[in-house]
């Protein structure tokens, strides 16, 4: 762990700056959200690994979210971690056309491959350059994706 | 068939050393592993979908229902993240949050103690078994007493705790915090010098740092590696930062490692759990704010107002702002997330939940290869995975 202390506001603007086209928010609990368009996602995802400044190398989480109402329904959301820096931040990117496609991470890190067949299993996100796009939970077979909105909780059958 | 001169093994889903429903699919060079495919989702329950249609109140239980070696772990990382997306981490009394802190912690000895019982049976030390279950075994009363629940516990509750603890707890929880440091000693005895043991862990499934990155991990499969990722210290929550315990770390990377890891986390916890019981103050365990917290249970008896304050929240739950949270805390296997998408309603919109046994798991692929089939069973051991924590 680094004993380098940075506010909020200070990562916000580090990250607007590296980041030109990004859009840089913060949550509730102030937590630094960067929202990225689907084709500079990878480019995203790279300097905040790779900055030395930043040094987000830790992949904690990686999920999807359905938003049926709005033009671009599926938001990946990415959950990094520095130890650096002692920080986590959210990237969020749109998945876009159909079906809804992002590029894969797993060529960054190997951690990203059973979070991308969980997004795909549970929401139907397709991740472009995935080495092994299967269902992770579900069988192989089944024909929906239950964290979809209009996916009923019950299921279609009982 | 294609001819190939590997064998595959299904190990599982029914096999006594996968502690659940796990399948890996071995490729066996005779006795050498070539490669290892971990099969899951035999317990996927669906609680992410599920909790899209309950209140927040009502998703307690399907917490404890994730690491169920460790439910207060997933009780407290739930309550602590709802609060956090309500805003109101900073009104929960202080008896309730030391409450929370020793809750915590003895969850944390419960489940290494799983850990190391399930673990040291499967390698062919059964008695370490009885030993370890032996202990976990106080815990659990000690949840009893509090609660009434050994297992799953749903404890704490949104805004604080459910109940206070009973008359004697804290002089039953000394009396643990006073023995338990020998019992790890007595564990100690039995393995850590132990040859058989050693021959069995050490230098097997090595993780070097680069792989706890590469790979995700968590808990004390990265701190078993060096790495210093412990979300208690790293990112504060609940009042760790105002308690004093050291973060074990180990060097090579291995089982062994990952074996002292934990034993040393086990003391550290009760180092915790005295600092706790120490500055433990009279005072209320729920939070004063009626529309988010229920009212004590005494109340909803004998005044309207808490009956109707009790009423709003079993029926409509309370509403919660517009907006995202992510909470992360330290649970005995590593980082457990809960990712929390509010449109302003009394259910969320969607939580995901990182769970730490995820992660971790993957991580059997890049430790199997080259290991001998019998070392499969220690790698399962070591990984410290709950299959309901898994597949959610």
């Amino acid at each position: 762990m680094s004993e380098q202390r940075i506010t909020n506001e200070e990562l916000k603007v580090k990250l607007a700056d590296l980041l030109p086209g990004a859009t840089v928010a913060t949550d509730l609990a102030g937590m630094p959200v960067i929202a990225v368009a689907n084709d500079a996602y990878v480019v995203s995802i790279k300097t905040l690994r790779e900055e030395p400044s930043l040094q987000f190398a830790m992949l904690s989480d990686l999920t999807g979210v359905h938003y049926p109402d709005e033009p671009q329904p599926f938001e990946v959301v990415v959950h990094l971690t520095s130890m650096h820096l002692a920080r986590q931040i959210r990237v969020k990117v749109r998945a876009a056309g159909d079906p809804p496609t992002v590029p894969s991470l797993a060529a960054f890190w190997t951690a990203a491959n059973w979070h991308e067949r969980e997004a795909f299993d549970m929401l139907g996100i397709v991740f472009a350059g995935h080495p092994d796009p299967r269902r992770i939970f579900l069988e192989e077979d089944a024909d929906f994706h239950p964290l979809r909105k209009e996916f009923p909780t019950r299921g279609y059958e009982d | 068939m294609a001819e190939s001169r590997y064998m595959t093994l299904n190990m599982g889903p029914q096999h006594p050393s996968t502690h659940g429903v796990l399948r890996i699919v071995l490729d066996l060079d005779g006795e050498r592993v070539v490669a290892a495919k971990p099969v899951i989702g035999y317990l996927h329950r669906g609680i992410e979908k599920l909790a899209e249609g309950l209140t927040y109140h009502q998703i307690l239980p399907l917490t404890d229902r994730l690491d169920y070696t460790a439910c207060m772990n997933c009780n407290l990382g739930y309550t602590w993240a709802v609060e956090r997306l309500l805003g109101i981490e900073s009104e929960i009394p202080a008896r309730a949050a030391t409450i929370r802190i020793i809750m915590a912690e003895l969850s944390r000895i419960g489940g290494h103690l799983i850990w190391l019982g399930s673990h040291a049976g499967d390698i062919g030390a059964v008695t370490v078994f009885i030993y370890a279950f032996r202990e976990r075994e106080w815990i659990y009363e000690l949840f009893e007493d509090v609660c009434g629940q050994r297992m799953t516990v749903s404890y704490p509750r949104v805004g604080g705790v459910s109940q206070d603890l009973p008359a004697g707890w804290i002089d039953k929880c000394r009396a643990f915090c006073k023995e338990m440091p020998k019992r790890v000693d007595e564990y100690e005895r039995l393995l850590t010098n132990n040859r058989i043991w050693q021959a069995r862990t050490k230098n097997v499934g090595t993780l070097s740092e680069a792989d706890v990155y590469e790979w995700g991990l968590s808990g004390p499969m990265a701190r078993g590696s060096g790495v210093e990722y412990d979300v208690r210290r790293v990112l504060p929550y609940g009042g760790y930062e105002n308690y004093d315990f050291l973060i074990p770390l180990g060097e090579t990377g291995d089982t062994y490692d990952r074996y002292l890891v934990r034993m040393q986390e086990m003391r550290q916890s009760v180092r915790i759990v005295e600092q706790a019981l120490d500055r433990l103050e009279d005072g209320p365990i729920m939070a004063d704010i009626p529309r988010i917290a229920p009212p004590p249970k005494v109340d909803v008896g004998t005044k309207i107002e808490a009956l109707i304050h009790h009423f709003h929240l079993v029926l409509e739950g309370f509403d919660t702002p517009k907006g995202e949270i992510y909470f992360p805390s330290e649970a005995p296997k590593g980082e457990l997330g809960f990712y929390l998408v509010s449109d302003g309603g009394p259910k969320p919109y969607r939580m995901k939940i990182r769970v730490p046994s995820f992660s971790n798991l993957q991580s059997m692929v890049r430790m199997a290869p080259g290991r001998f089939l019998a070392d499969m069973v220690t790698l399962v051991g070591t990984i410290d995975i709950c299959l309901a924590d898994v597949d959610k």
